[in-house]
């Protein structure tokens, strides 16, 4: 009984990190079909443009959430760029095709990374105020941490909330499921493109942005999270908002599990996480699109 | 033994072809006869000894230089890289080799895999550059030294600390290792850590899950209780060496700790990214707090400079840190190194071991009077180069390096430039012997 207050603020501190950058990279695919891999140079960017405009110091929380909101805007721009010069062009490709530029995006990215900060690692202090812990039921959590499970909280409820009950969120949802369709009812499909890329590069930058104090800020960033949030969006089903915020927390506790009862396979929590879920949902929990689409 | 009999299946019906037609017109083939006929003189005399050996070419001397020079290890490699730069500057200042010939680096990028850097390696020793020095990982060296080895070249090691590369059945015998193995590292940092903290009792590792990263762990925490230490290993953790998301690791050890901190200590067999996240998100809980000590080994350096002067105070096993001596040696390698890199300012590990690789050749083409590989070769096993850190030789029957090893315990200083200082450190020779100590 001892252990499952921690299990469940771990779950929540490994899991809903993972949803933010899982969140955005779940949206494009519905969109575009493809797992894009440019996300996790995204997510990069986004802790080395926060760690240059604040050049790693401890500030104020006002001016850490001014530069995180400034970072994603200039990663959703990016990202924005990325669907206007590449994957526009590759829209009706086959889904490898897609994969594959993304792969080549991910590649330039990081290159265009180290030509601008270098290949040295550095860091991002925390903002003043969010270091040290709390205590929750009498266990102790970063406060960071806290603040993490809060802010992507509200994230996943607002994104779910969005595709769910608004007119901008049925179009996405559209054009997901038939993109053909879609457009002969009049949805401007290239447009709902541009904004799903725009919020899932807005997602990328915040995460990148708001991870950058709890990591090590260099090159390898990119595909530091991105194996994870990859087996999130799986689990939860390809292209499920919903399913990447389970999808993290199943991740999240089974890493908190089996630090507790079998540290050994930790190496594979992931994968334990995505064999056990594949085996009774083949399409992932919130899988359904995915089946359509297949029998399709 | 029927293979042996076999068609080989490159030995093509087109390419009998072309040679029956070449032999039935004869006149044909004496231009070729005679290209063959130079072509294998010239070898001849490219393999020779003395000056006309293909390293030195007029009053020029070259020494290979392979490293990784792109990816996201460039750096490590472009550090390595200007040390071996100020080595070759202050030997041509002072004169150059050999009766004043010039030493000059010919540079190539192994992209950090073995198949490439075994490509340099033929591209360099095939165009005459026999001596090669570098390479950042053990695998690169495993693939290139017997590459240079086969070609009549001679290879010195200036990062890799794999055992299969030296001793004496090494995988290639004109190979001579200047790093310290991890043998050596972790022999050198249980005698300090044992004198440092005779009363430790108990030992968290958090590591890599990886093989190194398994072996340094067990390696460290045995030599401990050889060096009398009645250590035993509390909870242990090992990571995906991609991995930087350590809450649940952090909680479980923070939750597994009770009573003051001493006896206790903290190992951390992981490097770089995974040490700096670690240190980050243990922060908040004062988790290092919580150990008598914290304990890595090598590689720790960048980590602490990342932490922008919050590192706390971990022990780390090493060749070298700029500050930890002061010398004349010392002070010349650091000043036109700064001059060199003003934007990273200080030399690391990597960069000493390339100076020392660099200084290596120098020294023994001059005692060899030669650049003839084999002669190079003998002269490596017999000379002592005298570097900021003392004497160095390679042991002539393992070809191994007599380079120290520097323990040291650094924690953060957010006014020194390297964002780190020195609190203690213990400067341990190859057999195991603290020579000199300072804080």
């Amino acid at each position: 009984m001892s252990n499952i207050v921690p299990i469940i603020l771990s779950t929540l501190a490994t899991g809903l990190p993972l949803f933010l950058i899982a969140s955005g990279l779940t949206l494009i695919f519905s969109v575009m079909r493809v797992l894009n891999f440019a996300h996790g140079a995204l997510f990069m960017i986004g802790a080395f443009l926060v760690s240059s405009l604040l050049s790693g110091r401890a500030v104020a929380v006002p001016v850490f959430v001014g530069a995180v909101l400034v970072t994603g805007l200039a990663v959703a721009a990016m990202s924005v760029a990325t669907e206007r010069v590449v994957f526009r062009r590759l829209y009706g490709s086959p889904e490898v095709v897609g994969l594959l530029a993304s792969f080549a995006l991910l590649l330039i990215l990081s290159g265009v990374v180290q030509l601008v900060w270098g290949s040295d690692p550095r860091t991002q202090a925390q903002a003043r105020g969010l270091g040290g812990v709390v205590r929750i039921f009498g266990n102790e959590t970063a406060t960071y941490n806290l603040v993490l499970i809060i802010v992507a909280a509200v994230i996943g409820l607002a994104l779910a909330g969005a595709l769910r009950w608004t007119r901008a969120g049925a179009k996405v949802k559209a054009t997901a499921e038939d993109r053909v369709m879609a457009e002969a009812l009049g949805i401007n499909v290239g447009l709902v493109a541009l904004g799903v890329f725009a919020v899932g590069g807005l997602l990328a930058g915040v995460a990148g942005s708001l991870l950058a104090p709890t990591v090590s800020i260099d090159p390898s960033l990119a595909l530091t999270f991105i194996i994870q949030s990859f087996g999130a969006i799986i689990i939860g089903g390809l292209g499920s908002v919903e399913g990447a915020m389970v999808g993290a927390l199943l991740i999240g506790l089974v890493d908190a599990v089996l630090v507790v009862v079998a540290p050994g396979l930790l190496d594979y929590g992931v994968y334990i996480a995505i064999g056990a879920v594949m085996l009774v949902r083949p399409y992932g929990i919130f899988g359904a699109t995915a089946r359509r689409t297949v029998q399709a | 033994m029927t293979g042996l009999n076999r068609r080989r299946p490159g030995w093509s019906t087109p390419a009998r072809r072309r040679l029956r037609t070449l032999s039935s017109h004869p006149w044909r083939t004496v231009p070729l006869l005679i290209a063959a006929v130079a072509l294998v003189a010239a070898a001849c005399g490219s393999s020779g000894g003395g000056s006309a050996s293909g390293s030195s070419t007029g009053g020029v001397v070259k020494l290979g230089f392979i490293s990784t020079m792109s990816g996201p290890l460039a750096q490590i490699g472009d550090d390595m890289l200007d040390g071996a730069k100020v080595a070759v500057a202050q030997v041509n200042a002072a004169g150059g080799v050999d009766g004043g010939k010039k030493l000059q680096l010919v540079v190539k990028d192994d992209q950090l895999t073995p198949a490439t850097g075994a490509a340099a390696a033929r591209t360099l020793v095939g165009s005459g550059t026999k001596l090669i020095f570098g390479m950042l990982d053990s695998s690169i060296c495993l693939a290139v030294a017997p590459v240079v080895q086969s070609l009549g070249g001679v290879t010195i090691g200036t990062t890799c600390s794999s055992d299969p590369l030296v001793g004496p059945k090494r995988a290639a015998q004109n190979y001579f290792s200047l790093a310290i193995s991890n043998t050596a590292s972790c022999a050198a940092t249980a005698k300090v850590i044992a004198q440092e903290y005779p009363k430790l009792t108990s030992i968290d590792v958090f590591g890599y899950d990886y093989i190194t990263g398994h072996e340094i762990a067990t390696q460290c925490v045995n030599d401990m209780k050889t060096d009398g230490l009645h250590v035993t290993v509390h909870k242990s953790y090992f990571v995906p060496l991609t991995s930087e998301s350590f809450t649940a690791q952090i909680t479980a050890l923070q939750h597994s700790l009770s009573g003051p901190a001493t006896g206790r200590a903290l190992f951390l067999a992981t490097y770089g990214a995974g040490t700096t996240a670690f240190l980050k998100q243990a922060a908040p809980y004062h988790l290092t707090q919580q150990y008598q000590t914290v304990i890595t080994n090598g590689g720790y350096v960048s980590s602490g400079e990342a932490l922008n002067g919050s590192a706390p105070a971990v022990w780390d096993a090493y060749e070298y840190f700029p500050t930890v001596v002061s010398n004349s040696r010392n002070s010349a390698f650091v000043k036109q190194y700064e001059a060199l890199k003003p934007a990273d300012k200080f030399p690391n590990d990597w960069s000493y071991e390339a100076y020392m690789g660099a200084l290596m050749y120098a020294k023994a083409i001059t005692a060899a009077k030669s650049t003839d590989p084999a002669a190079v070769a003998a002269a490596l096993a017999k000379i002592s180069v005298t570097g900021p850190l003392g004497a160095v030789r390679f042991n002539p029957a393992t070809h191994e390096s007599t380079i120290p090893t520097l323990v040291f315990q650094t924690t953060g200083d957010a006014g020194s430039p390297m964002k780190l200082k020195i609190l203690k450190y213990d400067l341990v020779s190859p057999t195991n012997q603290i020579v000199s100590s300072g804080s």
